[in-house]
């Protein structure tokens, strides 16, 4: 509870910061030690499995290890806001203002217990990201995005609330544990349940970008500000997928034939993600359809949720997404920023103009690319294991075919990076703590491929 | 043998790597050679330390690494493994030696790539955890990928990327197949190769003839065997001359022991259905290489034809599950990587100095350079399997043992001994012997760097010849473990 509070009140800190004209040095380190104490929190609740606000959330270790993940993968991108802050136009303290009360509705979402804490957190997330992806008002990409996303977006709030509503009608609970109890005893349901369930499932289809819910995604990824599509794709993505397993694997685990349903789409969406990618030529809509794909290896956590360590698989799965996202947007925010353009061939070189920044994003695509020793390739490895074991064998097949293919979207960034050269040869210059945390990200990434166990010990 | 030994082996390169990336530009190729050095010396210790002692068992160090799946950081050392290691650890000298004169030599980044493969490939020569292996195998692949792809030559990103493809997509046939057997296990449930073997034995024809492919596939593309070797003259032609001999000198050797680590005692109800068809295979890569090698132009692509030619030979004799077979393959993947080392350092030598690589263009570089060609004889004569030479060991007992296969077989491979001494030799007679022209005329002969570097290989391919009963009977324990079931 202490970290919502604590984030409600950083966010408003920054918008009356923003209203006061306070330097925006002080709110980035305001901002920074506010979110190194919710990392604290986290570790010091580790364990409690504490309920608040008569039981409407939950801070099991599932709970607290996504909001950790969150904080951290936030404050990653703050201290990655060095371009950013280059390219702003006022308004700056805002744009940190919404972030962080989109991190408040995230930690409601990964640690909810009561169907409206999920619809609440949702809400104040996806708010928040409509305002803050069309904040580069002067832009017309950018109004295309936020308009988009709203529409779309506002429509699967409205599905997800009335699923919630059917679910209600059906077993009188909103509690998850109330609803999974009504399910389980047999009584005879109606079809509001699974009205319910598929609304509820459309909505959160949609969150996470999955197919046929996808079409937003690349728009509003390219569209958007390249700080804010970081955001977007890292912290949003993991907590609306944190979101989705805790409703699907509590509720509805085992009954009816939604499992089989789900791994339709999981298997057209890995493949849609997947071959999408391969015809960007820009990095901003290549990443979009690897975080459909992406979303497709995770939800394959989401159909098997009752496989042994399934909770530490798909944490340890978003976490490498969202480390390896954050490190790969930390770099194109300076070369986009410097070359003028989002595509692949401004890339071109950069390991003879920058060692640092090519090294990072090298790391970043092989991570996403799922090979060993980078953190994605233990990720992909346990979501894969699971799902054999749970003998969806044609699924994994079909996952490693879509690895396959994405190793040669990944690759294409580090061939520009390292096999050609670029037309011109100035380097850039970065700030200490944008190496810092780039170095950071990176070393995580490494270390996470090598001890895989560091976050099984955590929840296990 | 010491348990100290095993880890040091790993740790030598991992050191070599770590001081690489630290010294950043001042880690040219002298302190590069240094390092290697030092870590060829001590494998050459452990090496006699091994024949002094004996080496009847596998020395393991196992840690566990991730307990929850049953992974641990298991490691082993028999005399296979050493005589790879050995292999490995010679060839990187020689071949940081060699690059002595390119540019890529003069900052870290190059020889921080070969350690970190270095590092691979002891890796994979010593995983006794399937998991592991697997680890090793994808680590010696990324590193040789950026080395031919950004100091290759024409068309570089297309070529190595089609390697890079193709070898990946084998090797997660390899670990689905590592998948299954792990899913499969019933008592013991870890990743650990012996447990693994158990489930393996246990398994009936049809599942075990899948996974036997899933297997040899992996191993068939890393060799390569005919007909999936469409990847590599390509590869080997457009790679600069050191990744060239990374990867034929030592990454070849790495589908090779697969084959003898996984394939041959994991499955042995695929492998009695299957050995016939895979000899036929590999005997048509041998005679395949050998008649396109005698039809190149180019000298690299020459050697990488006749590569295939050397490495069919191999597979062929380890299929006939004959100890000569298996044991002839062991020591024919060491002298082939000293020999396609030399050959390809030769190659590279003549490339520098005349920008070219074209046999026709070449001709009397003897009359300008005695020492190259003294020495270009040995390694040539070696790579042609005479007597006396390294070569000609390892080739004489995978003849003999395809002679007890199937007489007919043998007279077929035969032929590549032949015809491996037309192409070697018109080579040989084209570059070096006749009248210079003007290319060659201004040619200078070895310097003192490339003299020592091509004596040493010399040296061994002489030195191996004649006396072989050292690595045989280092080899041998394992070799009958292996064909005992």
């Amino acid at each position: 509870m202490a970290i919502l509070v604590i984030l409600s009140c950083l966010g408003i800190f920054c918008m009356l910061a923003g209203l006061s004209k306070v330097s925006i040095k002080v709110v980035l380190g305001v901002s920074v030690l506010t979110l190194l104490s919710c990392i604290g929190i986290v570790f010091y609740d580790w364990g409690t499995n504490n309920t608040y606000f008569h039981d409407m959330v939950f801070f099991d270790k599932f709970a607290l290890g996504f909001s950790g993940l969150l904080v951290f993968s936030t404050l990653l991108l703050v201290l990655l806001s060095d371009s950013f802050l280059e390219n702003a136009k006022g308004f700056v303290s805002e744009h940190f203002a919404l972030m962080f009360f989109a991190l408040t509705g995230m930690v409601c979402m990964v640690s909810f217990d009561h169907l409206s804490m999920l619809f609440i957190g949702i809400e104040i997330m996806s708010v928040s990201l409509y305002v803050l992806a069309g904040s580069n008002k002067s832009q017309l990409a950018s109004n295309e995005a936020s308009l988009k996303y709203f529409l779309m977006g506002a429509f699967s709030t409205g599905f997800i609330l009335m699923g919630i509503t059917l679910i209600y009608a059906e077993t009188s609970s909103f509690y998850l544990l109330g609803i999974g109890g009504y399910i389980q005893s047999g009584y005879p349901t109606t079809l509001l349940l699974p009205l319910g369930i598929s609304l509820i499932l459309m909505g959160m289809l949609f969150k996470v970008s999955a197919v046929p819910f996808h079409f937003w995604t690349p728009d509003v990824y390219e569209g958007s500000p390249d700080y804010v599509t970081a955001f977007m794709s890292s912290v949003a993505k993991a907590a609306s997928l944190a979101a989705f397993y805790r409703l699907f694997s509590s509720c509805f685990a085992g009954i009816g034939h939604w499992d089989t349903l789900l791994s339709g789409i999981v298997a057209v969406t890995i493949t849609v993600g997947s071959l999408g990618a391969v015809y960007q030529y820009n990095i901003k809509r290549m990443l979009a359809y690897s975080s459909i794909a992406n979303a497709g290896f995770m939800l394959i956590a989401i159909m098997v949720s009752g496989q042994l360590y399934n909770e530490s698989s798909i944490l340890f799965y978003a976490g490498a997404y969202a480390i390896a996202v954050i490190s790969a947007f930390g770099v194109i925010m300076v070369v986009s920023n410097k070359e003028g353009n989002d595509s692949i061939e401004a890339f071109n070189g950069l390991m003879k103009k920058n060692p640092l920044l090519a090294l990072v994003m090298t790391l970043s695509m092989l991570s996403l690319a799922g090979i060993p020793l980078t953190a994605g390739f233990f990720g992909k490895f346990f979501i894969l294991y699971n799902a054999l074991s749970q003998g969806y064998v044609w699924l994994t097949v079909l996952a490693v075919i879509n690895s396959m293919i994405g190793i040669y979207y990944y690759f294409k960034v580090i061939m520009a990076i390292h096999f050609k050269s670029a037309e011109n040869s100035e380097g850039y210059q970065l700030g200490g703590i944008y190496q810092f945390a780039l170095v950071t990200s990176s070393a995580l990434t490494l270390l996470l491929g090598i001890f895989p166990q560091l976050v099984f010990m955590l929840i296990e | 043998m010491d348990i100290f030994y095993l880890k040091a082996l790993l740790l030598f390169p991992a050191i070599s790597f770590v001081a690489s990336l630290l010294l950043n530009k001042a880690f040219k190729w002298q302190l590069s050679l240094l390092f290697s050095v030092v870590g060829m010396v001590f494998t050459l210790f452990v090496v006699f330390q091994a024949l002094k002692a004996g080496i009847t068992s596998t020395v393991v160090f196992d840690m566990p690494w991730f307990p929850y799946m049953g992974i641990g950081f298991k490691l082993g050392l028999n005399g296979i493994s050493l005589i790879l290691i050995l292999l490995t650890n010679v060839s990187v000298p020689l071949i940081i030696l060699s690059s002595r004169e390119h540019s890529f030599a003069q900052n870290n980044y190059f020889h921080s790539l070969v350690y970190l493969m270095q590092i691979g490939l002891v890796g994979v020569f010593t995983a006794l955890d399937a998991f592991l292996f697997y680890i090793f195998w994808e680590l010696a692949l990324i590193p040789i990928y950026f080395i031919c792809a950004i100091w290759g030559g024409e068309n570089k990103i297309a070529v190595t990327f089609k390697f890079f493809l193709y070898t990946v997509v084998g090797s997660l046939f390899m670990l689905l197949g590592i998948l299954y057997l792990y899913l499969h296990s019933t008592q013991i449930v870890s990743f650990d190769i012996a447990a693994l073997k158990q489930v393996a034995n246990g398994l009936d024809r049809t599942t075990q003839i899948w996974l036997f492919w899933a297997f040899f596939i992996a191993f068939a593309i890393k060799m390569p065997i005919f007909p999936f070797h469409t990847w590599q003259p390509d590869t080997y032609t457009i790679a600069p001359a050191q990744g060239t001999m990374l990867l034929s000198g030592i990454m070849l050797k790495m589908g090779i022991f697969g084959v003898i680590r996984w394939v041959l005692p994991f499955f042995p109800l695929a492998v009695q259905q299957y050995s016939n068809l895979i000899i036929i295979l590999s005997i048509v890569g041998v005679v395949y290489g050998a008649i396109i090698a005698i039809m190149q132009k180019d000298m690299k692509r020459l050697v990488a034809y006749s590569s295939i030619s050397h490495v069919g030979l191999i597979c062929a004799g380890l299929f006939t599950f004959y100890e000569q077979g298996v044991q002839g393959a062991v020591f024919q993947m060491l002298s082939h990587g000293i020999n396609v080392i030399g050959l390809f350092y030769i190659i590279d030598i003549i490339e520098r100095r005349t920008q070219t690589r074209e046999i026709a263009q070449l001709g009397g570089i003897a009359n300008m350079a005695p020492k190259l060609a003294t020495l270009f004889v040995i390694v040539m004569l070696g790579s042609v399997a005479l007597p006396l030479t390294n070569g000609f060991v390892g080739e004489f007992l995978l003849l003999t043992s395809l002679f007890m296969y199937k007489p007919l077989f043998a007279a077929i491979a035969g032929l590549s001994v032949i015809l491996g001494a037309v192409y070697m030799l018109r080579m040989y007679k084209n570059v070096m012997l006749g009248e210079t022209n003007a290319t060659t005329k201004t040619f200078k002969d070895l310097d003192m760097v490339e003299f020592i570097g091509l004596v040493f290989i010399a040296l061994l391919v002489i030195g191996l010849g004649l006396y072989p009963q050292p690595l045989l009977s280092l080899a041998a324990p394992e070799v009958s473990g292996l064909l005992k079931f």
